[in-house]
């Protein structure tokens, strides 16, 4: 639990960063932001609701240079209460192997070609049905060694050394996450990371869902139903690890409907909250061929 | 976790969100909770921001949903484009430049002869399908409205459930899990406090709300607030450093106050400093050792 000297610290810290106007509240009401320097309002409210009022707010607007860029002015504090997130797959290339793993956040690799401070990327073990994934952001690359901010994910369950048949770091840095040529002999996977940012004192939760099903025009691969993606079976689902994950480490399909995959009660870490989807594809003989594929959204909304 | 990590970290991050997005390759909306309170038969505008933060440009389709209470964590339920989620007036579409910060009006028309109440509104900010193959990743995010539409609307707290997590503690500290069912026709945002009392009278006093979580009508909320330090230590050092930092001892009552909820509710803990006890125990043994022996001394002599 947190101490509430910390929780008080870092509220502040985030409206000092966010807001010009400190947010006032008292038992009866709340201001999220108040801006008064020249004239005009937008609106307001009665007592036990939420005043945003502003007047003034000469120099607004975004500036930039080559180094920075600066959104400024009118009611900034729209970020007071932000969300942001990102959604990467992993990249077709590089994929180096991986040979130590520091159990923290070093990892030894067979080259660093194509990574850069900064990638997000993701550890993975014995790639395949039942492998073990873990996110982070480089920070540093010294030789082989690749130093990311925090792994997250399969971190306890991952060697130290190299033990899987197939280990491999992977750059995620991709909207789309190819999944290539698939035959009822061998099965597909792939990785998708996302990373949640937010300073929302209650939280978020994510949720995931598909347009449709895996689908290639009239033909749709089903949906995973028994927890597992077999080798052979017709389907389709993926599985997931990181902080706040639901339902870890069991496969699950994407469906039109609106699944909770993450949730946290409390605005995170400096870093983020990570997640690795381990995406898994298996046709049966019987599939019929084509190119299949399907949207799939990632929707992030604050807990309240 | 959220206690673990430096805030440092996490301004840091936000300020990378905000100042360098190409850096970070996010996409970004705020503030995620919007409170807009109106006469029925009137409107207003507010705005949202919303970046882009990829390296290219981005277009973003609005759309909006109503939701209702998921469980009770504060998770929405969304039900499709019905009842307030007709109230917003937006553009179908914006198209972001790269690192592209845009403050986005959102037009709210609440309609003649709605009722008093809360309605909650999800207005979404989706990435733009397109017709590749594979699996396309769409990002989405949902920023809450909470519309108030003022008159005789109430916010009536029921079953409200008020426990500590801890019955025994070894610092002055304790977290509480509290309950609360809202049967108004509004939402509602619990207020109050949590006084916690030794013995000799109240030695603290903590806010019940901190969060500001909200509890929808006809829903239930859970949620846990704390106060002292109750990080687990790693060995006996910083177990003594924590007791010593909140050092009590004895039955403590915490009251839990909550407006607009006449009856406090009372619950208990007790502090037991454990390793203090100890080491305070091992210097009387020593000290009656030494004194034992010294009479012993004494005799022989």
């Amino acid at each position: 639990m947190c101490s509430l000297r910390t929780l008080f610290s870092v509220v502040m810290s985030l409206l000092l960063v966010a807001s010009p106007a400190m947010a006032m509240t008292s038992t009866n009401f709340q201001i999220n932001w108040d801006t008064v320097s020249a004239g005009g309002a937008d609106f307001g409210t009665s007592a036990n609701f939420v005043t945003h009022d502003t007047i003034g707010g000469e120099a607004a607007g975004q500036g930039s240079s080559a180094n920075y860029r600066l959104s400024a002015g009118y009611r900034l504090p729209e970020t007071a209460n932000l969300l942001g997130y990102e959604v990467r797959a992993n990249a077709a290339s590089p994929t180096p192997t991986w040979t130590v793993f520091d159990g923290v956040d070093e990892v030894t690799v067979s080259s660093v070609a194509g990574f850069a401070i900064g990638d997000l990327i993701a550890m993975v073990e014995n790639v395949g049905l039942t492998q073990e994934v873990a996110v982070g952001r480089i920070t540093a690359i010294n030789a082989l060694v690749i130093t990311v901010d925090d792994f997250q994910g399969d971190t306890a369950g991952i060697s130290l050394i190299a033990a899987g048949g197939d280990d491999r770091v992977y750059r995620l840095s991709s909207a789309t996450l190819a999944l290539g040529n698939v035959s009822g002999a061998t099965v597909a996977t792939g990785i998708v990371g996302t990373n949640v940012i937010t300073s929302v004192p209650t939280g978020y939760s994510l949720y995931v869902h598909g347009n449709h099903l895996m689908q290639s025009g009239l033909n749709t691969i089903p949906e995973v139903l028994d927890g597992s993606v077999t080798l052979g079976s017709e389907e389709f689902g993926a599985s997931i690890t990181g902080p706040g994950a639901v339902n870890p480490g069991t496969d699950l399909g994407v469906t039109t409907t609106m699944r909770l995959v993450q949730t946290n009660g409390a605005a995170t870490g400096g870093i983020g909250d990570r997640l690795g989807f381990s995406y898994k594809l298996s046709v049966a003989t019987s599939t019929a061929s084509g190119a299949y594929s399907q949207d799939t959204y990632y929707t992030l909304v604050a807990n309240y | 976790m959220f206690c673990s990590r430096s805030f440092i970290g996490l301004l840091t991050a936000l300020m990378a969100v905000l100042l360098f997005p190409s850096e970070v390759r996010a996409l970004t909306a705020g503030p995620a909770l919007v409170d807009i309170a109106l006469e029925a038969n009137s409107a207003t505008t507010v705005q949202i921001m919303v970046g882009n933060n990829a390296a290219m440009y981005q277009t973003f389709d609005l759309a909006t949903e109503s939701f209702i209470s998921s469980g009770e964590q504060g998770q929405p339920q969304f039900i499709g484009k019905e009842g307030a989620a007709e109230w917003f007036i937006t553009d179908a579409s914006i198209t972001l430049q790269p690192g592209e910060n845009r403050r986005l009006p959102v037009s709210v028309r609440v309609p003649e002869n709605v009722a008093p109440g809360s309605y909650h509104v999800a207005l979404f900010v989706s990435e733009r399908a397109s017709a590749e193959s594979g699996v396309t990743n769409r990002q989405r995010i949902g920023v809450l409205f909470f519309i108030n539409v003022l008159g005789d609307s109430r916010v009536e707290w029921t079953n409200v459930s008020f426990t500590p997590v801890f019955s025994t503690v070894s610092t002055l500290g304790n977290a509480f899990d509290i309950r609360v069912e809202n049967q108004g026709t509004a939402f509602g945002s619990p207020s109050g406090t949590v006084e916690v009392h030794s013995v000799f009278g109240v030695t603290k006093t903590v806010p019940l709300n901190p969060q500001a979580v909200r509890i929808l009508p006809k829903s239930a909320r859970s949620y846990t607030i704390g106060f002292g330090d109750l990080r687990p230590t790693k060995n006996i050092i910083e177990q003594l450093k924590q007791e010593w930092s909140g050092l009590a001892i004895g039955p403590y009552k915490a009251v839990m106050r909550l407006e607009g909820y006449d009856k406090p509710i009372e619950a208990s803990f007790t502090v037991v400093p454990k390793v203090t006890l100890v080491l305070v125990g091992i210097v009387l043994s020593v000290l009656l050792l030494m004194g034992w022996w010294t009479k012993r001394l004494q005799r022989a002599v």
